[in-house]
């Protein structure tokens, strides 16, 4: 039984190392064996070895083909070594890829060259070649030229802004060059006359007149624009022109202004240098003209401009005129709008410090000004309280002198 | 009697102490009425009576010009007449003038009207000084309602100066020495301007103590018994007369006026109103002049006159 069960196993043995003697056997391929390939980019191809045999086989490389090309296996994985040869383990789940680099030399003409592989084991029994074929295409100048044309695209996410006036426009615009190289936009913007332009990259302050944007990349940058003061409202096209070389592409903008209201008053000593400031004298019971200067720093007249007055009780205060129908702005009248405005103390305010509040509102805007007004006394009747003390001393004085003596 | 009258008033006004308080009662009013201006000064609310305020206004420290008159006006009055008839008899010019063809109360006549003359032209003097302050100061003039109101003013405060004046000459006739009879002036008062106001609220706390949680009628006895006691000074009765004439809009006196304050809008009663509320005050003033001068005149009338 026992020697029955040895023999088995020598049986066993000998029927594997009859099969190890029959299958010695690897697959050695590149998988794109033809290749097309423009200037400018190198050779880099899969390489893939299977051993379908039993045993572990060592392989040894041997390239041929171009020298100047520089031809060489490398291992697929960082880091990039060459190799020369590499170990490789039965089974398909224990393929290797290796990568096969060419890089051609830059005086290399169009046209095709040769490339041969060759894997053996290393005791020469089994070799398996593999051919490489690479159509190597130069660049002519006239054709790279052709395809730069259209290698500009400039996209902005917001075409049209709305500012009121005297703010500035900013657009952010992306130039992408679609050209295989880097390329150095020239920056340029067409506005109406009187408006300023200037760019900046996107989050920088940097003024610019071009930017550097690299192949196949996009740059974004800030195209800012401002309209000169007192720009009426309205919209307003814009260009924006980026050109490199030859190649120009245009992107049409749009600035809609919104009109500004800012109604001011102010006394004739803000305006003029001179004259009344918002401290004015007055009389009590007479009337006292102050010259309101009103005007509006905005861009869009204002309308229906009303006057009001907060004063203290009994006090007249009136407006000449009483109302303005439109205002237009600071920029186009160039110089401010007078309204009297007339105040009358009562007849028997207390003379001192008193405050009078005018308002202005218009439909658009509303401003007020505090006055100041100080009451003096009327001196026609000043004279006559003098003139009772006087009297009244002067009778006492008298009457104590004359009868002290006796 | 006109003879005495003129005498006397010269007398009177010639005397320096007459003068020495007059000035400080001019200064001190002066100086208070101006103050009161310049508190009044750029005012929009002040009421429309603004002469009116110039006197009861008090501004910089200085009380108003009415507090000064209730207080330091009684020492004029007293110093008047505190010596008008003892040092007569101290001096003894008593019996000379007696012994002229005179009846003898034109001399004791004489000398009340005399004092109360002088104390007229003082008081109308220093309120036209104010008021001619005011005028300088304002620029307008005072209106009619302020005029009859200044007018009833003065009229009450020569009254209340009066009883002092009557007073002292009570005294001079009672006492014989001048000291005591200016001693006794004094004393009375500054019973009546001082001690009496802490005695109507001793008193009131007394019979109506206020203590945490008593009710709204407790607080209104109190009041009343205060005012009550305070009514027996000739000092509370003028402060009480002028200032219902001096602020139009004053409506009473005691806690019930104090509270309807709030409730009804102040707006100004005319002089008939104003002199309505404070009758009492006034007839009261009056009559404590009257009834000083006519024990006095009784008394000296009945007095033995020897020339010694």
């Amino acid at each position: 039984m026992r020697k029955k069960l040895v023999f088995a196993c020598l049986l066993a043995f000998a029927l594997v190392g009859a099969a190890q003697e029959l299958k010695r056997d690897f697959a050695f391929y590149v998988t794109y064996p033809h290749i097309v390939l423009p200037e400018g980019k190198d050779v880099n191809l899969d390489v893939v070895l299977v051993n379908y045999g039993e045993n572990p086989e060592e392989i040894v490389f041997e390239i041929s083909g171009p020298e100047d090309w520089n031809p060489r296996l490398e291992t697929s994985s960082y880091p990039r070594t060459q190799i020369m040869g590499l170990y490789l383990l039965p089974g398909e789940d224990n393929k290797v890829t290796v990568k096969f680099r060419a890089k051609p030399p830059d005086e290399a003409e169009s046209g095709d060259y040769a490339f041969e592989l060759v894997a053996r084991t290393k005791d020469g029994t089994i070799e398996k070649k593999a051919a490489v074929v690479v159509t190597y295409e130069r660049e002519k100048v006239e054709t790279t030229e052709e395809e730069e044309v259209k290698g500009l695209t400039l996209t902005v996410d917001y075409p049209a802004l709305e500012n009121p006036a005297g703010e500035r426009f900013e657009f952010e615009i992306q130039i992408k060059n679609e050209a295989d190289e880097e390329r150095v936009v020239e920056l340029k913007g067409q506005v109406p006359i009187g408006w300023q332009a200037y760019f900046t990259p996107r989050w920088k302050d940097q003024r610019i007149t071009s930017i550097k944007v690299g192949k196949n990349s996009s740059e974004w940058i800030k195209f800012v624009v401002t309209p000169p003061f007192g720009a009426e409202k309205g919209e307003y096209p814009l260009t924006f022109v980026a050109s490199a070389g030859e190649v120009e592409a245009k992107l049409d903008l749009k600035a809609v202004i919104t009109g500004t209201y800012e109604l001011r008053l102010g006394s004739e000593a803000e305006v003029f240098g001179k004259g009344d400031t918002r401290n004015i004298k007055a009389t009590a019971g007479k009337e006292r003209v102050f010259k309101l200067y009103i005007w509006n720093e905005g861009s869009a007249p204002i309308t229906d401009i009303d006057f009001y007055a907060s004063k203290p009780k009994g006090w007249e205060v009136s407006f000449k005129p009483e109302r303005l129908e439109s205002l237009e702005p600071l920029a186009q009248t160039l110089k401010p709008e007078v309204v009297e405005v007339i105040v009358k103390p009562k007849e028997r305010a207390i003379p001192g410090d008193y405050e009078v509040n005018i308002t202005a509102a218009g439909k658009e805007d509303r401003e007020s000004l505090k006055l100041r007004v100080t009451v003096g006394a009327a001196m026609s009747w000043g004279w006559v309280g003098v003139a009772v003390i006087v009297v009244v001393v002067a009778g006492l004085t008298g009457i104590f002198v004359r009868l002290g003596r006796r | 009697m006109t003879a005495v009258f003129w005498k006397e008033l010269a007398d009177h006004l010639g005397s320096r102490r007459f003068v020495i308080f007059f000035f400080l009662i001019l200064i001190v009013g002066g100086a208070s009425a101006y103050l009161a201006a310049q508190a009044l000064s750029g005012r929009e609310t002040a009421s429309e009576f603004i002469y009116l305020n110039l006197f009861t206004v008090s501004g910089g420290g200085l009380p108003s010009f009415l507090g000064f008159l209730a207080f330091f006006g009684p020492l004029i009055g007293v110093v008047l007449g505190f010596d008008a008839v003892n040092s007569e008899f101290n001096r003894g010019t008593a019996s000379r003038v007696l012994s002229q063809p005179i009846y003898r109360d034109w001399w004791i006549n004489g000398k009340f009207l005399a004092g109360f003359t002088a104390l007229a032209i003082a008081v109308a003097s220093i309120i036209l000084i104010i008021v001619g302050l005011g005028l300088y100061i304002f620029g307008f003039p005072p209106n009619g309602v302020e005029i009859s109101r200044i007018a009833m003013f003065f009229v009450i405060s020569v009254i209340y100066l009066g009883f002092w004046l009557s007073l002292g000459i009570l005294f001079s006739i009672v006492f014989r020495q001048t000291a005591t009879s200016a001693l006794a002036s004094i004393a009375l008062w500054l019973f009546f301007t001082l001690f009496l106001y802490m005695l109507a609220g001793l008193i009131a706390d007394q019979v109506a103590p206020i203590k945490p949680g008593v009710s709204a009628d407790v607080f209104a006895k109190h009041e009343s018994i205060r005012d009550l006691v305070l009514r027996f000074s000739p000092v509370a009765l003028y402060e009480e007369a002028t200032t219902a004439i001096l602020i139009p809009s004053y409506r009473g006196l005691g806690i019930a006026a104090l509270l309807q304050e709030a409730a009804v809008p102040t707006s100004p009663l005319p002089l008939g109103q104003s002199l309505l509320i404070v009758w009492p005050q006034l007839v009261s003033l009056v009559a404590l002049t009257s009834v000083c001068f006519a024990i006095s005149y009784v008394i000296f009338m009945r007095r033995e006159i020897r020339s010694t």
